[in-house]
């Protein structure tokens, strides 16, 4: 009877242990399922290793910072491309300059905000010339176009801007210019070339620390919303200025 | 401001089983399936025939043609020749045994007739190797073909030829900035040609015209690197973005008419995560779109459709034996049928009708019936 009852008795402790494991067992998922992966403290680091050292070697220009991203666990060859466009909160590239092709309109509003502009009329006295789309191309970093006159570009310019990669952006009569302007200049793109790393202009070394660091988290969470199997395609984050050396992330 | 976090949460259903089963309520039966290959392979492209006959292409550059015959699959041949990544399949419009491919090694045409022969290789202008093609479509009557390149030097190159002749008829290369991903001709008419790329730009030519710069007819700006383009009728054709969202554009009036994002389109399928959801295709059942997508969580097995229904998605069908992550469907109306390939290497016929295995039961049934009743009759 003495070795049932220890039997039984074990057995009931067994059935105890198993519960504890299994409520430990339970928290390390919890635990699993919010893995930092980029600390605070690592990233503020981060951030300030590269805005410090753009001031001890101060530069001719405003650096850009950009993220640099290795990937892995993903074939070129076979896996999906992807891309994708997210706007920032600052904006990463101030010296932008935007010209809006408007109608009547919007080419009022843009003189009154001092911003750059043309109308059908002048894009009409280009003659689909390929020298004058060029130079046009060539002046401004990105274009905005009103709804009537975007239609109209392949007619009145040819595949210029096309060809030069600078192909307006829709500019519609119920959202602000600026705001819309800001948000061109504030959108960057990921892209996945044929090798596995990209990297993408995030900020510039004339932000604040909080500032940079808020960009950098939401291009990464970004980022990883486009890979198939998120952080597992993940290798590396690094951070760097135009000229400063890198700091790793991740 | 968080740290950066690995969110591990897993994708799941947003509704019980049995309300997905009354969502999805237009029930597809796996009718017939099989693998294209002993070892792992990824199938990223097919084309299939009014005919049903089915080209798939395979990752060691090979292409496997099959023949859909009553509920099965029977393989045909198997097309071995292209050196470099295959890129694209596209069978003729007009012979369903002759199938053109893309590669990075140039423009083939098959006969799947003589046991798969090459009958034909289209050259690049003399003295230049053939540019990587990353895409090719054929005209509604089978004469001229068009392949899209990726970006060579500066340039990204749409190049025609006449169906007959190996030399190209010429070129558009000013049009786009990086690789084009996508040209499509129209279904009925044999000048309009839209070309998609990864610079965001969808293009409408009519190619009658002499020159590259009055042929671009419109270009559309979808600020999003565009992976694939479907005709939904005459006039209006949907992109899948390379970051998964759905945008349907106006070719014959440059009007962007509707855009579904991901979030969207993970709620109208009714899954928790639109990180790990992704789109397949569009195409064209009883006059209205019908979106196929699913999710990369769990095993990879999701697979779901939904249709437009005035400005909402409704649930339509819920692919619930589907094994593989999908990566290409071919969609006939006719018999409503639908092919699936992936990254299995499965390919997977769907079909309204019962399914074999239901056939056969039913058969059954109807067999013991006949013996009960034999048995009646002394009596």
């Amino acid at each position: 009877m003495n070795y049932v009852s220890a039997a039984i008795s074990d057995f009931e402790k067994g059935k105890g242990q198993i519960r504890k494991l299994r409520r430990y067992s339970n928290e390390i998922v919890v635990n699993l399922r919010t893995l930092s992966k980029v600390s605070r403290d690592t990233l503020y680091e981060c951030v300030n290793a590269v805005l410090q050292s753009s001031k001890d070697k101060k530069r001719n220009f405003l650096e850009t910072v950009e993220l640099q991203i290795g990937l892995k666990n993903y074939d070129p060859q076979k896996d999906k491309r992807f891309s994708g466009t997210v706007k920032l909160k600052y904006i990463p590239r101030p010296k932008m300059q935007v010209c809006v092709l408007g109608d009547q309109q919007h080419c009022d509003e843009a003189k009154t905000l001092s911003v750059p502009c043309m109308d059908a009329e002048a894009l009409k006295k280009l003659n689909k010339n390929k020298k004058l789309v060029k130079k046009l191309a060539k002046k401004y970093d990105a274009f905005l176009a009103s709804e009537s006159l975007i239609k109209q570009i392949p007619r009145l310019l040819g595949p210029g801007l096309n060809k030069a990669g600078k192909f307006p952006g829709l500019l519609s009569h119920q959202e602000s210019m600026t705001q819309k302007i800001d948000e061109v200049k504030a959108t960057i793109k990921f892209q996945m070339k044929k090798v596995l790393c990209l990297s993408v202009a995030v900020g510039h070394v004339d932000m604040t620390p909080d500032e940079l660091a808020q960009n950098v988290h939401l291009s990464i969470n970004f980022l990883v919303s486009l890979l198939k199997k998120h952080w597992q395609n993940v290798r590396s984050l690094h951070m760097k200025s135009t000229m400063g050396p890198p700091q790793r992330l991740y | 401001m968080s740290d950066i976090i690995e969110n591990e949460e897993i994708d799941k259903d947003t509704v019980g089983a049995d309300e997905l089963e009354n969502l999805f309520s237009k029930k597809y039966n796996l009718l017939t399936e099989t693998a294209v290959t002993l070892k792992a392979s990824y199938i990223n492209k097919l084309s299939l025939t009014k005919s049903l006959n089915l080209a798939v292409s395979l990752l060691d550059n090979s292409i496997e043609i099959y023949r859909i015959e009553k509920s099965s699959l029977n393989r045909v041949c198997k097309l071995s020749g292209h050196k470099k990544t295959l890129t694209e399949l596209v069978f003729s419009p007009t012979e369903d045994y002759l199938l053109y491919s893309a590669g990075h090694d140039g423009i083939k045409l098959w006969d799947t007739r003589t046991s798969g022969l090459c009958v034909q290789q289209y050259e690049d202008e003399e003295d230049s190797p053939s540019k990587p093609y990353d895409t090719m479509d054929i005209s509604c009557t089978g004469r001229v073909i068009c392949a899209g390149s990726q970006l060579v030097q500066e340039d990204a190159y749409l190049v025609f030829w006449d169906q007959r002749k190996p030399k190209p008829l010429g070129g558009y290369w000013n049009s786009h900035t990086d690789d084009i991903t996508q040209v499509k001709f129209h279904k009925e008419k044999t000048e309009i040609l839209v070309s998609g790329s990864v610079d965001g730009l969808l293009n409408v030519y009519n190619i009658m015209e002499e020159t590259e710069d009055d042929a671009l007819t419109y270009s559309m700006n979808l600020e999003n690197s565009i992976e694939k383009i479907s005709w939904l009728n005459d006039k209006r054709v949907s992109c899948v973005t390379q970051s998964n969202d759905l945008q349907i554009w106006d070719t014959s009036s440059g009007d962007l008419i509707k855009t579904y994002n991901r979030d969207k389109i993970a709620r109208s399928i009714k899954r928790l995560r639109p990180d790990d959801c992704y789109l397949v295709d569009t195409f064209t059942s009883v006059d209205k779109m019908v979106i196929l997508a699913g999710s990369y969580g769990g095993e990879g097995n999701v697979l779901r459709s939904v249709t437009e229904t005035g400005k909402k998605l409704q649930p339509t069908s819920n692919f619930t034996n589907n094994k593989q992550i999908v990566r290409c469907c071919a969609y006939d109306e006719d018999r409503d049928i639908l092919i699936t390939a992936g990254e299995s290497g499965l390919v997977s016929v769907w079909s309204t009708e019962c399914s074999p295995d239901d056939v056969a039961i039913s058969k059954k049934l109807n067999k013991n019936l006949k013996l009960h009743d034999k048995r009646h009759k002394p009596y």
